[in-house]
């Protein structure tokens, strides 16, 4: 800021009809508030370097006087000093207990340095301040960081311990699941009677009546491990050179009553003969085993 | 202490401004990658424990009514009639001799011992039997059920010989110990 050293007191907060005396090697300044709300008037009175203290005494009467209408009269010995380190919307300065804010809006206009450096100054503080604040804003996230890491360490420190106690109690846990599967495998061989051959009798017929002579069952499946599923389905694959033959079957079986549902899918051909994959899956409990 | 610093900072050329920027800018899109991969993967690792650990309080609730199921299960066998590894071996065999059907088989896979309960099971290949008799070997072996349970039955015709199959089982027994 380049200006008057009075108008740093500019800001003061002052009662009105208060005269501030700013005294200074070239004379004195009075700056005389009216009201509370901005100094009404200024005066400068020069004097010489080497004036007697009476003159000086002499000169502000003088002032004083010509102002008229102070009840409060403020004499400051030294001139205004920026606070450093104030807010990025007002600057303070301070001349002994005396205490002046003024808006940087304000110090702006009254800077008597040319316009274009000034605009050019604020422009470079605008940034310096954006960086100061990215700074600010990096070093939070570090902290921030710092903190997460802490509470990661921490975290590790109680996974452990609940890994611990998850792999103390695995035993225990496998031989009750070990005991469940038991208990359902003997409900199984008691209840669901797993018939392979009576599920193979059912889809071929009794007398191989059932299955069109074109098709040819190349190799048959089932499997109870498989679950409820399994212990009630039965996989065949199927070749055939008269492919035309497949939905006839597959129509033929759903036509059963032991049948719950047909699913055909096809397989890779080889040569001229088409291979499909038949999983038929049968009622629960509707196939009964043949007698020996 | 931050207004120190700022003035402190505000007072740097710009060069020095701009580098403190780029190299905390730098640190924090580094550590920053890190930390949230590690993050991730502890949020993953806690998440899946916790599955683990509340299954875990959901077996072991059930404890009681498992054992208890198991005990009421084992009790529709006679302890007399189960089969152990050997037992199940010599059965089966006995059987395809009645039957007149030869088989090749692999040992005996005893199952996990629960309490004084197990499920042995015998994996087995009859190769090129015929199909009267393989289906009399299969009929004898359900007259054993429960004690004996085919579990899983693969066949495939022999090419050569339209009325014979080659079939591939599991048969299980259950085995009470006293």
């Amino acid at each position: 800021l380049v200006a008057p050293a009075s108008v740093a007191l500019f800001g003061g907060d002052v009662k009105p009809a208060t005269t501030v005396v700013l005294s200074s090697a070239e004379g004195l300044t009075a700056i005389h508030w009216e009201t509370a709300a901005v100094p009404s008037r200024v005066v400068f009175r020069p004097l010489a370097a080497e004036a007697a203290d009476e003159d000086r005494a002499r000169t502000r009467d003088e002032l004083i006087r010509d102002l008229g209408g102070s009840k409060v009269i403020v004499d400051l010995l030294v001139a205004p000093a920026a606070e450093p380190g104030g807010s990025d919307t007002e600057i303070v300065f301070r001349s002994g207990d005396f205490v002046s804010r003024l808006s940087r809006t304000v110090l702006t206009s009254v800077d008597v340095r040319d316009k274009a450096e000034l605009a050019a100054l604020r422009a470079a503080r605008k940034r310096d301040v954006v960086l100061w604040r990215l700074t600010l804003g990096c070093a939070a996230a570090l902290l921030l960081m710092a903190l997460g890491e802490l509470a990661l360490v921490g975290g590790h420190a109680w996974q452990k311990v609940r890994v611990a106690k998850l792999n103390a109690r695995a035993p225990a846990v496998d031989s009750i699941k070990q005991a469940q599967e038991l208990a359902t495998n003997i409900q199984d061989l008691v209840t669901k009677r797993f018939l392979p051959l009576e599920m193979v009798t059912s889809v071929v017929g009794a007398n191989g009546d059932r299955k069109p002579a074109d098709l040819v069952i190349t190799r048959i499946t089932s499997s109870a491990a498989s679950g409820t599923r399994g212990t009630y389905s039965l996989v065949m694959e199927i070749q055939t050179t008269n492919s035309a033959q497949v939905p006839v079957y597959r129509n033929e079986l759903q036509k059963l009553p032991e049948c719950e549902s047909v699913n055909i899918e096809p397989l890779p051909s080889q040569g001229d003969r088409s291979m499909f994959r038949v999983t038929v899956t049968f009622k629960p409990g509707a196939l009964k085993p043949e007698a020996a | 202490m931050i207004r120190t610093l700022r003035a402190f900072f505000l007072r740097r050329v710009l060069r020095e401004k701009l580098l403190l920027v780029a190299f905390l800018g730098i640190a924090v899109v580094m550590w920053g990658s890190s930390l949230s991969s590690r993050a991730g993967r502890f949020f993953r690792a806690k998440t899946a424990t916790t599955e683990q650990l509340k299954e875990q309080d959901f077996w072991l609730k059930q404890k009681p009514q498992i054992e208890a199921a198991t005990h009421q299960a084992a009790a529709q066998m006679d302890p007399a009639k189960t089969l152990d590894p050997t037992l199940l071996l010599v059965e089966v065999r006995r059987i395809a001799n009645d039957a007149g059907v030869k088989f090749n088989s692999s040992n005996v896979t005893p199952g996990p011992n629960v309490g004084q309960f197990s499920i042995n099971t015998l994996r087995l290949t009859v190769p090129s039997a015929d199909w009267h008799e393989f289906a009399t070997f299969y009929q004898h072996l359900q007259e054993r059920a429960p004690y004996l349970a085919i579990t899983e039955l693969a066949m495939q015709p022999v090419r050569s010989n339209a009325a014979q199959v080659t079939a591939t089982m599991s048969v299980s027994s259950f085995e009470i110990r006293h």
